[in-house]
């Protein structure tokens, strides 16, 4: 039986438009003759459409497509081109995005501009037993009844230069390089106003982090930019020059990242800048490798006596940040640590899913374990060895909103880490080209004309606000959970689904 | 080396259209009698001296030479068809050379930019 419906052939509708185009040609060009010269503007257009189709279908041989079905495969390429924005705008649904999608960005959104955040008629995400949640007290305590928030870095060690934060929040480690000027002086400045401190990334001297006069941590990565011999071994005077500076309160020694763990740093040469390679000590023109470790780091051993070098070299505070990868390399430092009585005064652990940094896909997608299987497990060993009160815990990897930094804080960490959450703050779009120095909202990119559109001062209050809002839903949260102090936060606090129980083990 | 044979490319289409752009937004007698032998005098002189001029304004510039590259092209073929099938190449004996020099390096710095059409 003979079915009447229409159908669109894409193949054939490809194959009928390389035989029309020299047929118009002809037809435009009897008609521009004959009738009138003006036809000719369609004969010159069907002409140049004609060789390019020729060009596509007998000259080039890289695209299969092109050569099978010419011009109207190009479509193909143009709306593959725009797909990121259309499916961003128009097609992928509220909670599909990764790494963050529109319910979490919005929140943020709307946190940075003192906006009510509240949502009405029910979670938008899976409400099944595969996620972790938090387990609300039956007699919450009265907002008036929960204590400040309190953290002292280096007290452990009785030393000199404590760091005390007042707040369970500082902002991540992201490097002038990574970030535009005018972003670093906004989540610097913005950090000032609401009294949280920020990692300096492991960009080289933190000149711009420096101008606002917020609480720093100097990162040092692999490379050690800024205090590095020509070698890549410590300039032990650079770093004590830098540790003087009144507003440089921590050192972190960053073995590895959530982004790219057991790789070193990278940063593209679109994004390096004269005054980049001067801060950093690096040549223009060409990607910048950090090493894969720090030269004075090859084992457990070497790690320790590196951090106690550090720690006397800076008279601060000293941390290291890593991703957690092989148990027995982890377990195995902690164990040497104790050995020698020689502990870093804070630890990081990034989880897996982390970060802003340019890494190889496969580095970002699979290498690295995810922080709410990591955490427990750093407790558990910390707990063995019981060296709880020798050191904080730092967390970070996808902490934007509350109730991740409670889970976090729940499992053991003493104050969360977050980055995207504050670039997400002062306007990043998640337009995910962090690592081409074309950033549309001119955050991490160097051109001039994308960072004009960042207001500094603008900018530093949507971080000011997000702080605000977040140390209010904090302390909403803490009284739901019926807890005076952060202190009190356990993993009895949370429900956790069989598969990373499973994973703890 | 790639940019030096570009810029050459460039500038030597642009050369080649300057005089007639010109002859055309100006009115020049010439330029009335070609298209009123054509029958498009004055919008199609009007439109076609814009077009020539937006060719030599976009070859000459960052970012657009592959589209003032691709409007030259289009005006030379025009005018290759406007000369062999109504005006006739009487006349000046640098006409069809010219052309023909500008049809080639328009179809080169195409080429040559392939991956990066239009606006860069």
């Amino acid at each position: 039986m003979r079915e009447y419906r229409i159908a669109v052939n894409l193949e054939s509708m490809a194959k009928l438009a390389n035989r029309a185009l020299p047929t118009f040609i002809i037809f435009f060009g009897v008609l521009g003759y004959f009738v009138s010269f003006y036809f000719h503007f369609l004969t010159v257009g069907a002409i140049i459409l004609t060789a390019f189709n020729f060009y596509l279908l007998k000259g080039q041989t890289t695209h299969a497509l092109l050569r099978n079905f010419g011009i109207l495969a190009q479509l193909r390429y143009i709306l593959e081109s725009i797909g990121p924005e259309f499916r961003q705008y128009l097609y992928s649904n509220d909670t599909e995005e990764r790494p963050f999608n529109r319910v979490e960005r919005s929140d943020v959104y709307r946190k940075a501009k003192g906006i009510d955040s509240s949502a009405a008629f029910g979670s938008q995400r899976e409400y099944d037993a595969s996620e972790i949640k938090l387990r609300h007290s039956l007699y919450p305590v009265d907002h008036e009844d929960v204590e400040p928030f309190c953290l002292k870095f280096g007290e452990e060690r009785g030393i000199k230069n404590i760091h005390t934060i007042n707040k369970p929040i500082m902002i991540s480690a992201m490097s002038f390089g990574a970030l535009g000027k005018n972003a670093i002086h906004s989540l610097a400045r913005g950090a000032r106003k609401a009294g949280i401190t920020m990692n300096t990334g492991e960009g080289g001297i933190p000149k711009h982090h420096l101008q606002e006069g917020c609480d720093l941590i100097f990162q040092m990565g692999t490379a050690k930019f800024g205090v590095r011999n020509e070698d890549g071994s410590l300039n032990k005077e650079k770093l004590e020059q830098l540790s003087k500076e009144d507003k440089i309160k921590m050192v972190e020694i960053k073995l590895s990242q959530g982004a790219k763990p057991g790789k070193g740093g990278l940063l593209p040469k679109e994004k390096i800048t004269a005054e980049i390679a001067e801060l950093r000590g690096v040549p223009m023109g060409e990607d910048v490798l950090s090493p894969a470790h720090h030269l004075e780091c090859v084992d457990a051993v070497s790690t320790v006596k590196f951090i106690e070098q550090i720690q006397e070299i800076s008279q601060l505070p000293v941390g290291i940040k890593l991703c957690y990868g092989q148990k027995e390399e982890v377990k195995g430092l902690l164990k040497e640590m104790n050995k020698q009585n020689r502990f870093p005064d804070y630890f990081v652990i990034d989880g897996g899913e982390g970060g802003t940094g340019a890494a190889p896909k496969g580095f970002m997608d699979d290498v690295g374990v995810p922080l709410f299987a990591a955490l427990p497990i750093m407790r558990k060993f910390i707990a063995e060895l019981e060296i709880e009160d020798r050191f904080k815990l730092i967390c970070s990897g996808k902490l934007i909103n509350p109730s991740k930094q409670f889970m976090a804080l729940s499992m053991g960490a003493h104050a969360c880490y977050s980055a995207r959450g504050f670039l997400l703050a002062i306007g990043c779009i998640q337009a995910l080209q962090c690592n081409k120095n074309t950033c549309p909202v001119g955050i991490t990119t160097h051109n001039p004309h994308l960072e004009a559109g960042i207001d500094i001062e603008i900018k530093s209050e949507r971080v000011y606000n997000y702080v605000k809002s977040l140390e209010k839903e904090h302390i909403e949260l803490l009284a739901a959970l019926g807890k005076q102090k952060y202190s009190q936060l356990t993993p009895s606090n949370l429900f956790m689904p069989t598969s990373l129980l499973e994973a703890r083990s | 080396m790639r940019k030096t044979i570009l810029w050459i490319l460039q500038i030597v289409s642009a050369f080649i259209l300057i005089g007639p752009a010109w002859s055309k937004i100006s009115s020049a007698q010439q330029s009335i009698a070609l298209f009123e032998a054509l029958g498009m005098e004055p919008y199609g002189r009007v439109i076609i001296g814009i077009i020539e001029s937006g060719a030599v304004v976009c070859l000459l510039l960052p970012k657009v030479h592959s589209l003032g590259a691709l409007m030259s092209l289009s005006v030379m073929i025009g005018a290759l068809i406007a000369h062999t099938t109504v005006i006739g190449m009487g006349g000046n004996h640098l006409l069809v050379p010219m052309m023909l020099i500008n049809i080639v390096s328009s179809t080169l710095i195409l080429y040559l930019r392939r991956d990066n059409m239009l606006v860069e």
